[in-house]
């Protein structure tokens, strides 16, 4: 018996040497997932796509029941809305033109605003909940690569972390930290944009945590809406992030710290925008051979 | 040998259920406020553990470890957590099944002890690690408790259809 314990106790030692070198393998940051994660996630992957689709179907038909009540109503203010899309599309594409052919005047090719978008679904949410992940989709197959950001059509929800052949991994902006800051700024006209960068959320208020760096000569208010900027160099600009809901001085006094509530629902996500961004790639290019 | 494949298939199908199961709960229990984490495969393993091993097997622990570093790696990114927690957890069920009945009152009060082990090991792991960083009393309030109540709840029904086959297996397979 006694022998019996220490060999269980040897047993827990080892667990825990394994455990200590694991995490610390995979908490590192990697470029690719080794080759038994990215098949494990590839089958687990095909499989909820195969159930997901009638689950998901189900449910929202016993969603789209709930809705049925408020349908009329919401009926009329879309018709309103769709009167005046129609005058914008107008003005959209006479100045898409317009941008066009200044565009050539100047001779820029691309600008930090373009994107492919790569459509996908999601098949799963992490059952984890304090690692804030979704599986999507759309894999290397399909042009996906780490770190490129993913939106919904309401606003930005966070980038990829990990890709296999036919599926990758998406970590919402909740589950950022300070490693994975978001460039973002506050539109104005004139110029006076203001910059700041998304450090990460608040649990018990719910929201995003936006610092600002550059003071403009007015303060921020409420319900501003938040834009993803690229100067960081990650995100295409103008990726819409959140309102703000509330300014606080930060504990110095210097900065200013808001918060900023998500565009998108974070919690209802079926469909997701991969977000390619073409300019990213020469950069890249140019900025490897620099290292080089 | 097509009932030796059944433990795999059915964990397998758990896990893929994990992912998909935060979908089908209305929004309200999905939200911020409220942390409910399938543990489904820890609670099929469990009951394996209970019925099916006797005191010198350990399928329970040893699909614990296997099962467990598959989750790591579909679902949470960091390898080694649930592999390590799982066993562990299972190991000690098994051993506070000798000092126990198997009755259902009691496999309950072990699911939820269980339960209560895992949820703290991995609330010190992901502390340690840095991915959490959340006040202890907020964790048992908002994470514990619910999870808790979630896996008895899907305890209840998988102990009615499984235990009885369990046992049955047990008797077929390894007292020979």
């Amino acid at each position: 018996m006694s022998f019996f314990r220490k060999k269980s106790l040897f047993v827990i030692l080892i667990g825990l040497i394994l455990l200590v070198v694991l995490v610390g393998y995979s908490i590192s940051e990697r470029e690719q997932l080794s080759k038994p994660e990215q098949f494990l996630m590839d089958s687990v992957g095909w499989v909820q796509s195969i159930f997901n689709r009638p689950i998901s179907y189900t449910v929202n038909k016993f969603q789209d029941f709930g809705e049925l009540k408020t349908t009329f109503e919401e009926n009329n203010i879309l018709r309103e809305k769709l009167a005046e899309y129609k005058t914008l599309i107008y003005e959209v594409q006479e100045l898409e033109k317009e941008n066009d052919e200044l565009r050539k005047t100047a001779d820029l090719e691309s600008s930090a605003r373009d994107f492919n978008p790569i459509l996908s679904n999601v098949i799963s949410r992490s059952p984890e909940r304090w690692i804030e992940q979704l599986t999507i989709d759309r894999g290397t197959k399909h042009g996906v690569e780490k770190d490129m950001a993913v939106m919904t059509v309401d606003g930005m929800i966070g980038k990829i972390v990990a890709v296999s052949k036919t599926t990758s991994t998406v970590q919402l902006i909740t589950g950022f930290d300070q490693l994975n800051r978001i460039s973002a700024t506050v539109s104005r006209k004139k110029g006076d944009n203001i910059f700041g960068l998304i450090e990460g959320y608040d649990e018990e208020k719910d929201a995003l945590i936006f610092t600002i760096l550059e003071q403009s000569d007015r303060d921020l208010k409420e319900d501003e809406l938040v834009v993803s900027s690229s100067m960081g160099g990650m995100y295409p600009s103008g990726l819409p992030i959140g309102t703000i809901i509330e300014v606080l001085p930060d504990d110095y006094g210097l900065t200013k710290t808001a918060y900023v509530e998500p565009a998108a629902d974070l919690y209802e996500i079926n469909h997701v925008i991969v977000v390619d961004r073409e300019l990213s790639k020469s950069d890249q290019a140019a900025e490897s051979e620099g290292d080089k | 040998m097509i009932r030796r494949l059944l433990f795999p298939l059915v964990l397998f199908a758990l896990l893929v259920g994990e992912g998909i199961a935060l979908d089908l709960l209305p929004n309200i229990l999905t939200s911020a406020e409220t942390l409910i984490v399938p543990h489904w495969i820890f609670v099929f393993l469990l009951l394996i553990v209970l019925f099916y091993d006797n005191s010198s097997t350990f399928y329970g622990v040893i699909y614990g470890i296997i099962f467990g570093i598959f989750i790591d790696m579909v679902y949470v990114g960091v390898l080694g957590v649930y592999m390590f927690v799982y066993p562990l957890t299972l190991y000690m069920m098994q051993l506070l099944k000798r000092l126990l009945q198997n009755n259902f009152p009691i496999t309950i009060i072990i699911s939820i002890i269980g339960i209560i082990i895992i949820e703290i090991l991995l609330y010190f792991i992901y502390t340690f690690v840095g991915i959490v960083d959340v006040a202890m009393s907020y964790f048992i309030l908002h994470r514990l408790l619910p999870t808790i109540l979630a896996n008895v709840l899907f305890l209840i029904p998988l102990f009615i259809i499984s235990r009885n086959t369990l046992i049955e297996w047990s008797r077929e397979q390894l007292e020979r």
